[in-house]
């Protein structure tokens, strides 16, 4: 490859060489491996370029000292989404509730030429955030500019991948993808190598992210700004155009600036910088008041350890239901680091209860994520034994919901949604009216078991039931194993019928995170009969 | 046998998509020269990687997959321009992109340098070469406004262009000498 040869490239990309020198340029393509390569070094020249370009019309006023490091990221931004949710229009199955996607598919009316580089960041997940001026209801978009966060966090993820989590009250200034002011607040930073030189602008110093994670607070009243580096290296930089180092700071250092005075090793409080895993389990802890305020609902198990890792607690004893025993499996992490689950792994691992008192109608509700579907049927909730009233609710190893109550029968079965995958957190509901003669299994807020009640009115009495495991009888021996693969976190009952409104609102308020998706396949095979 | 019920996770799949669109926009962009025709491959490169998700066991080759399924693209997209007298014949454009495959990881390190490759250029340099870039600009309007000839702008342009190239392959020449 020589400087003629690159000439030519560029020449050819600029539709400025004549036929004769195309077919040249190609027979050198041909036999230069070098300059195969050389052409897509410049095809890359060209793509930022296109990108900075781009960005330079759409975006807002940013200083000139940062806009050359943050075109191509913005471009890029604005483009993506829009690949996506065109996927996803035709992936309706899997766009239909999707925030994420709703977000981008609905909010937008412009043309396309009229959307190039807003996006800096999307809403990964927040936890009772209120922002002035209040932000539109399920908008996931950050787009270059100005926020005030009044109270609670909220997890961005910048178009490299960066990630910010952002507690208020705080003020931010969204610069680029590669810059953000703040002005006010206590945000953590989480960098990965492809937004290496991500920087936090305060009111004295500029801290740039080398790799790979720092948390940083500004004092509203007095500017005072307080960084601890929890990984990797942080950058100080002055602040004006120079961008000067003052000084680097490694894993496990702090430094703070106040009236333009760099301070050492000021204390820090580490462990108050907001987390992006704490959020979800702050946003589901959020709720537990109002959840325990319902009369209705006779056992709540929220899957927290307690002194005896033995027993899982009921949170509301006194309205029937037992503790459960927790018979060999394991504490693990559920939906959230910090939030427990159970782990059944084995036959042998269940977890026993006892929901005595007869009911007219019952709703049970659990948060389970299954590895395996090892047998003909998987347990979630089942009544031992075989007695009228007895409730079961399971999995067949499709993955669709199955269950009922004993003695009554189940005219007009049918499936009417998609089974549950592995590997993913779901959402399984069970509501059966005796009164109603109804019975119908959600998973993700949506229906997928519907069937009647028949025959002569028996009340629902789980009496004694496993959790991920049934037994038939007495002794375990001879009982069909159908012991549940996977992690369950949370199981809720109620003595009345929750409506799909009801069902609906419940899998959004415990959902994993804001863009977790409720829609699952459907089946690759054609639905079985009962 | 059960089958499969793993779905494309929004989250995985976005997640992914973000991290490697730049590179995969810029392997199509050696092959295919208008932005808004690499646009167009890009939308259908995303659309594929999204229905395809599914069949992707190894989440952490996305960058290649995507390269795979850019590589039929553009390939699909210039087969309906094949009266283009100037499109590289499909042999050769298919050697081009296996080598972008083979590359995913340097690639993104490239357009990072890159990054800072342009800021190193001087003021009136980056604000010319990026006027170049920018939507509504042509050529010929620049060049009126400087007062040069088109082809002396263009040579300028390309000379930018050749050392912006050289100053990333220098760069890294530098990393692997320190490294």
């Amino acid at each position: 490859m020589n400087d003629r040869d690159l000439e030519m490239l560029d020449a050819w990309r600029h539709g400025r060489l004549s036929e004769q020198e195309f077919a040249l340029l190609e027979e050198r393509l041909r036999e230069d491996a070098e300059l195969r390569g050389g052409l897509r070094m410049l095809a890359e020249v060209e793509e930022v370029l296109t990108a900075h370009g781009l960005a330079a019309v759409a975006g807002p006023e940013v200083p000139a000292e940062v806009q050359p490091t943050s075109g191509a990221s913005r471009q890029r931004s604005a483009r993506l989404p829009w690949a996506v949710a065109a996927a996803a229009c035709l992936a309706a199955a899997v766009a239909w509730w999707s925030p994420w996607l709703r977000g981008v598919v609905d909010r937008d009316p412009r043309p396309r030429a009229e959307r190039s580089g807003r996006v800096m960041a999307m809403l990964v997940d927040e936890a009772a955030a209120v922002f002035s001026p209040p932000r539109p209801a399920g908008e996931p978009r950050f787009e270059p500019g100005e926020y005030e966060l009044l109270a609670g966090t909220v997890h961005l993820r910048f178009v490299n991948g960066a990630d910010l989590v952002i507690e208020g009250p705080a003020r931010f200034e969204i610069q680029t993808a590669l810059r953000t002011v703040l002005a006010a607040g206590r945000v953590r930073a989480i960098v990965p190598p492809t937004a290496q030189g991500f920087t936090v602008v305060t009111g004295d110093a500029a801290y740039e992210d080398v790799g790979t994670e720092f948390g940083l607070s500004v004092d509203a009243v007095t500017g005072e700004s307080r960084m601890h580096v929890f990984d990797g290296t942080v950058n100080l930089r002055n602040r004006d155009a120079s961008g000067s180092l003052v000084r680097s700071v490694d894993e496990g250092g702090s430094v703070g600036f106040l009236d333009g005075r760099l301070q050492e090793s000021p204390l820090v409080d580490v462990g108050n910088f907001p987390s992006p895993n704490g959020i979800g389990h702050v946003r589901w802890s959020a709720q537990r008041e109002k959840r325990l305020a319902d009369p209705s609902l006779i056992a709540w198990f929220p899957f927290e350890r307690g002194e005896d890792a033995h027993v899982l607690a009921n949170a509301i004893p006194g309205r029937g239901v037992s503790d459960g025993r927790i018979s060999a499996a394991r504490w693990a992490t559920g939906r959230w680091p910090g939030k427990q689950a159970l782990l059944f792994d084995s036959d042998g691992d269940f977890v026993e209860l006892d929901i005595p008192e007869p009911h007219a109608e019952l709703t049970v509700a659990a948060w389970l994520k299954v590895d395996r579907f090892d047998h003909e049927m998987s347990a979630i909730l089942n009544s031992d034994g075989e007695h009228a009233g007895g409730l079961h609710l399971q999995m067949n190893r499709l993955g669709l919901p199955r269950g009922g109550l004993l003695g009554m029968a189940r005219p007009n079965l049918r499936w009417v949604g998609n089974p549950v995958p592995t590997g993913k957190w779901v959402h399984v509901v069970s509501v059966t009216s005796v009164p109603n003669r109804r019975h119908v299994i959600y998973v993700n807020g949506r229906p997928v078991l519907e069937s009647g009640l028949a025959g002569e009115e028996v009340p629902v009495q789980p009496r004694r039931c496993r959790l991920a495991g049934w037994s038939r009888g007495t002794s375990d021996a001879g009982n069909p194993t159908r012991s549940l693969s996977g992690l369950v976190d949370e199981l809720s009952i109620w003595n009345r019928s929750l409506s799909a409104a009801e069902v609906a609102a419940l899998t959004e308020s415990g959902r994993p995170s804001l863009i977790w998706s409720p829609a699952n396949p459907p089946l690759k095979v054609p639905l079985p009969k009962y | 046998m059960t089958p499969s019920l793993s779905m494309p996770d929004d989250e995985e799949f976005i997640t992914l998509l973000l991290q490697h669109e730049p590179t995969v926009r810029a392997a199509i962009r050696a092959v295919i020269h208008r932005p808004e025709d690499v646009d167009e491959v890009m939308q259908a490169v995303s659309l594929v990687a999204w229905r395809k998700f599914d069949s992707l066991t190894d989440r952490e080759g996305f960058g290649r997959w995507a390269c795979v399924i850019a590589r039929y693209e553009v390939l699909k997209f210039l087969r309906g321009r094949a009266r283009d007298r100037f499109v590289l014949d499909e042999s050769l454009m298919e050697r081009i992109f296996a080598e972008a495959e083979a590359e995913d990881a340097v690639r993104r390190r490239r357009l990072s340098l890159l990054e800072r490759c342009i800021e190193k250029l001087s003021a009136d340099r980056r604000s010319l070469i990026l006027q170049a870039y920018t939507p509504g600009r042509t050529i010929r309007s620049i060049a009126e406004t400087m007062g040069r000839s088109e082809d002396s702008l263009y040579q300028l342009l390309r000379r930018l262009r050749l050392d912006l190239r050289r100053c990333v392959e220098l760069a890294l020449v530098v990393e692997g000498e320190t490294a």
